[in-house]
C-alpha cells in the first residue's frame, strides 16, 4: 500500500469519525484499489468488534482470558430475543374479542392503550396488554387515569400523542394485523367522548384521506417517517398540519410534548425531535438548549437529530441573547456539564454537544473577541476548528485566522466562506481564493467548490462551468465529480418542499442528452463513462424515478452504440443506494448484462449482499 | 444444528434459544465491527434473530446456516447504517459506502469468529504491559488516537504506528495458533 502511515491515519480517522469529505473520498479510493489496506482495516474493525463484544460481557482487560472467555453466554440478551419473538405473538393469543365484548368502555380503553403501548414501546407492551386482557375486575376512571398518567402528563400532549395514531402505525408496519386492528379501531371510536381522543378511520387513512379538522398525532407522523423514506403528497400534508399544530403550542406545551413523546416511544423518531425542537427553538432557544442537554442517550436516531437541534438551539440563543448564552456556556463548561453530554452514533462523534457548542462559541468569539477565540483554538480538536471556520461567512474574519492553521487545513476551512461568496459572485470568490496562502492543489479544489456552489445557485450554466474551470488544475476524480455535480444541478428541478420528492416533477429530463454530451466533451480522458454514470445516477437518486432513470440510461447507451462498463457500474451503484428494492433489482439486471470483470463482479456481490 | 432446526420447524419454538446462544456471539461481533453503541447492537441483534426466526421457512438446509444468518445480519446492518446516516450529505454517503466496501473482507472473518475470539485474548495477554494498556485505551475505553497521543505526550503517527504493529502481531499470533 502506498504511504502506509497516511493510510493508517485515514483508517484511524474513519473509525474515530473525524475524516472530512476529502479524506473520506481518499480512503474510499484507497480501499477500492488496495486489498492489503482493506485487510488491515478489516482487522482493525474486527478487533474492535471482538473487544466491544467482550467489553459488554466483562469489566476489563486485566483478567481478560479468565473472565472474557468464560462462556460467551449473555443470558439476559438472549432471553430478550426469545421474549421479542414470542411477545410479537402475544396479540394473537390474548382473547381480545372477549375483552372487547364487555360493555365496560374503560376496559376497552385499557386494551387499546395496551395495544398502543405494544407498538409504541415494545418492551412494555406484553405486560400492559396482558394486564388489561387478564384483569377480571372492571376498570374504573381512576385506573385508566393511572395508566394514562404513567405515560402522558398533559391532556394537550395526550391528544397530540395518542389521537388517531395507533392503527396507522400498525397498518403501515404490519399488514397482517389490519383486520384485527380494524375491529379494534371501531371500538376505539366509541371511546372518543370518554378520553377526548380524536381518531381518523382506517378506511380513510388507507385511502390516504384525512379529515383536515382532526388532530394529527405524534405517532402518526412517526409512522410516516418510520416507513420507507418516500413521503407522499398526502403524508407531506399531514406533516404540514402537524407543524401547524406545533406552532399553536407555547414553549411549555412543546417541552411537555417532547418529554411525553419520549416516554411513549423509545427510541422516539428523530424527525419528530426535529419538528418539535425547531418550533421550541423559535420560541425559547435558551429552554431548547437546556432541554436538549437533558435528553441524552435516547437512541441513535433521536441522538442524531437532537445533536443537530441542540446546536441549532444554542446558535439561536447566541443570536438572541449572546451575553446570556455565553455566560451559560462558560458556567456549564466550567462545571463539567458539557463533557461527554451525549454520545452520538459511531462515526458522528463530531456532533457531540460539547464539541458542537465549542465550535459555535468559537465562531461567535471570532467576531466579538478574537483573543478569546484564539485561546479557544488551543483547546479544540483541529477538525472542530476547521468546521467552525467553515461557518464563517465574512472573508475578512476568516483571513485573520487562516494563518493559524497548518497549510493542509486552510482549504477545507475556507469552504464555508467561498460557498457564501460564490452563491452570489463567483468572480469575487475566485479573487479571494487566489489571495489565500495555501498550496495550489488545495486552492484549485476550493475554487472547484465555488463553481459547484455557483451552479447549484443558478449563477452559472454548463458553458460557464467549462469557462471557469478550464484553468483549474484538478485531478481527474475531482474534475469528474465537479462536472457531474454541475450537470446534475442544472438538470434537477428545485424542490418546493425539501421533505417532499415529486417523483414525476423532479428532473428536466429533456436536458439530459445535452448534459451528457457536455460531460463527454469536458471529462478528463478515460473518465467520461464514469462521469456520465455519476450524473445519471445522481438524477435517479434525487428523483426516485426508476422508469425515467432507466430510460435515460438506455437512451445514452443507444446513443453510444454499446454499453460502457464504467458508466453502467457507476449508475448501478447509485441505483443500489435507494431504499427501494426495485432500484437494486434494476441495478443487478444492468450489471449482469455486462461481461464479467472484477469491478462488475464486486459491485454485484455488494448489492446482492445488501438486498 | 439440523436437529435443532428440525425442532424449531416442528413447532418447538424454544429450540430457537439454542440457535440464539450458538450464533449470538458471531452476530454481535459482526455488528460491533461497525457500531460502537451497545444498545444499538443489542436492538439490531434482536431484530436479526427475530427476522431469522420468521424467515426460517425460506432457509435451505443444504446451505451453511452461519452464512445464511450472516447475510441477514449484513442486510439489517446496512439498513441500520443507511438510516443512521440518512442525511444524504457527501460525508454520510461516503461513510456508508466505506462500511459497505468492507463487508466482503469482514465477512471472511465470520466463520472463525469464536476460535479467533479466544485466541485474540490469549494473544493480547502475551503482549507487554504498555501494549496492553494501549489496546485497552483504544479498544476498551474507545479513546481516540488523538486523545491517546495527547495524554501520552507523543504524536498521532507514533500511536497509529504502534497500534498497527500490535494489530499485525495479533493477526500473526492468531493465525499461527489457529494454523489459518
Amino acid at each position: 500500500m502506498s504511504n502506509p502511515t497516511h493510510s493508517r491515519e485515514l483508517v484511524e480517522g474513519f473509525i474515530d469519525g473525524t475524516l472530512d469529505d476529502v479524506r473520506l473520498t481518499e480512503l474510499k479510493q484507497l480501499l477500492q484499489t488496495d486489498p492489503d489496506l482493506r485487510a488491515s482495516m478489516a482487522m482493525e474493525m474486527r478487533l474492535r468488534g471482538l473487544l466491544r463484544a467482550r467489553r459488554n460481557d466483562s469489566s476489563g482487560l486485566g483478567d481478560s482470558v479468565a473472565k472474557a472467555t468464560d462462556g460467551f453466554s449473555p443470558q439476559r440478551h438472549d432471553d430478550g430475543i426469545i421474549d421479542a419473538i414470542f411477545s410479537r405473538a402475544i396479540p394473537s393469543t390474548i382473547p381480545f374479542k372477549s375483552s372487547l365484548k364487555t360493555t365496560n368502555r374503560f376496559a376497552r380503553a385499557a386494551v387499546w392503550l395496551g395495544a398502543f403501548t405494544w407498538f409504541g414501546n415494545k418492551a412494555n407492551a406484553s405486560a400492559v396488554v396482558s394486564t388489561a386482557a387478564q384483569n377480571s375486575t372492571q376498570l374504573t376512571i381512576a385506573s385508566i387515569s393511572i395508566l394514562m398518567k404513567k405515560t402522558v402528563t398533559s391532556i394537550t400532549a395526550a391528544i397530540l400523542v395518542l389521537g388517531g395514531s395507533g392503527i396507522y402505525v400498525i397498518h403501515r408496519n404490519n399488514g397482517t394485523s389490519r383486520n384485527r386492528l380494524a375491529s379494534m379501531e371501531t371500538e376505539i371510536q366509541s371511546l372518543n367522548d370518554q378520553l377526548g381522543i380524536k381518531t381518523t378511520s382506517l378506511a380513510n387513512r388507507r385511502a390516504g384521506k384525512t379529515n383536515s379538522q382532526k388532530t394529527v398525532s405524534i405517532t402518526q407522523v412517526s409512522a410516516i417517517h418510520d416507513g420507507d423514506n418516500l413521503i407522499t403528497r398526502q403524508e407531506g400534508e399531514i406533516i404540514d398540519r402537524f407543524k401547524k399544530q406545533l406552532a399553536g403550542l407555547d414553549a411549555e406545551g412543546l417541552k411537555t410534548l417532547l418529554l411525553d413523546a419520549e416516554k411513549l416511544s423509545n427510541p422516539i423518531n428523530g424527525h419528530l425531535v426535529q419538528y418539535i425542537m425547531k418550533e421550541l427553538i423559535s420560541k425559547d432557544p435558551a429552554g431548547a438548549t437546556q432541554l436538549a442537554m437533558q435528553l441524552t442517550s435516547r437512541g441513535l436516531a433521536f441522538q442524531f437529530h437532537l445533536s443537530h437541534q441542540a446546536a441549532d438551539a444554542f446558535r439561536a440563543w447566541q443570536a438572541k441573547d449572546p451575553a446570556a448564552a455565553d455566560a451559560w456556556y462558560v458556567a456549564t463548561a466550567a462545571a463539567g456539564g458539557l463533557n461527554s453530554k451525549n454520545i452520538p452514533p459511531n462515526g458522528l462523534e463530531n456532533l457531540a454537544i460539547d464539541r458542537s457548542f465549542a465550535r459555535l462559541r468559537f465562531a461567535a468569539q471570532m467576531k466579538t473577541n478574537p483573543t478569546e477565540a484564539a485561546s479557544m483554538m488551543a483547546t479544540m480538536l483541529p477538525d472542530d476548528v476547521t468546521a467552525a471556520l467553515k461557518e464563517v461567512t465574512n472573508p475578512e474574519t476568516l483571513l485573520a485566522f487562516l494563518p493559524n492553521l497548518p497549510p493542509e487545513r486552510r482549504g477545507p476551512a475556507a469552504e464555508g466562506a467561498i460557498k457564501v461568496m460564490a452563491s452570489t459572485d463567483l468572480k469575487a470568490a475566485f479573487t479571494w481564493a487566489k489571495s489565500l496562502e495555501m498550496d495550489e492543489p488545495s486552492r484549485n479544489h476550493l475554487m472547484a467548490t465555488g463553481i459547484e456552489t455557483a451552479v447549484g445557485n443558478g449563477k452559472l450554466d454548463l458553458a460557464g462551468v467549462s469557462e471557469w474551470s478550464k484553468d483549474l488544475s484538478l485531478d481527474a476524480k475531482r474534475r469528474s465529480d465537479m462536472l457531474a455535480s454541475a450537470a446534475a444541478s442544472v438538470s434537477l428541478i428545485p424542490r418546493k418542499n425539501p421533505n417532499v420528492v415529486e417523483v414525476e416533477n423532479s428532473v428536466y429530463w429533456d436536458r439530459v442528452a445535452g448534459s451528457t454530451d457536455w460531460l463527454r466533451k469536458e471529462a478528463p480522458a478515460g473518465s467520461a463513462g464514469e462521469a456520465v454514470g455519476d450524473y445519471l445516477g445522481k438524477l435517479s437518486y434525487n428523483s426516485r424515478n426508476l422508469d425515467q432513470s432507466i430510460k435515460a440510461y438506455e437512451s445514452e447507451v443507444a446513443r453510444q452504440g454499446e454499453p460502457d462498463p464504467d458508466l453502467t457500474i457507476t449508475f448501478a451503484r447509485w441505483l443500489s443506494m435507494s431504499d427501494d428494492d426495485q432500484f437494486s433489482a434494476a441495478a443487478l439486471k444492468l450489471l449482469k448484462q455486462l461481461p464479467p470483470s472484477e469491478k462488475r463482479n464486486d459491485r454485484i456481490q455488494l448489492i446482492e449482499m445488501n438486498r | 444444528m439440523h436437529e435443532t432446526l428440525k425442532r424449531v420447524r416442528a413447532g418447538d419454538p424454544l429450540a430457537f434459544r439454542e440457535i440464539v446462544r450458538e450464533y449470538g456471539p458471531m452476530v454481535r461481533v459482526q455488528l460491533f465491527s461497525h457500531l460502537s453503541d451497545h444498545h444499538a447492537v443489542e436492538d439490531l441483534s434482536q431484530e436479526i434473530f427475530v427476522a431469522a426466526y420468521w424467515a426460517l421457512e425460506s432457509y435451505d438446509s443444504t446451505r451453511d446456516f452461519r452464512t445464511w444468518l450472516s447475510a441477514i445480519a449484513r442486510n439489517k446492518l446496512m439498513s441500520h447504517l443507511r438510516k443512521q446516516y440518512s442525511d444524504k450529505n457527501s460525508a454520510n454517503v461516503l461513510t456508508v459506502d466505506i462500511h459497505e466496501l468492507m463487508l466482503p473482507d469482514l465477512g471472511r472473518c465470520n466463520a472463525a469468529t469464536e476460535a479467533v475470539t479466544a485466541q485474540l485474548l490469549n494473544c493480547i495477554d502475551k503482549h507487554p504491559e504498555k501494549d496492553r494498556l494501549l489496546v485497552e485505551a483504544r479498544y476498551f475505553e474507545e479513546e481516540s488516537v488523538t486523545a491517546i497521543a495527547e495524554r501520552l505526550r507523543t504524536t498521532v503517527s507514533a500511536i497509529s504506528s504502534n497500534l498497527y504493529r500490535i494489530r499485525a502481531q495479533l493477526r500473526q499470533c492468531i493465525e499461527e495458533n489457529l494454523a489459518l
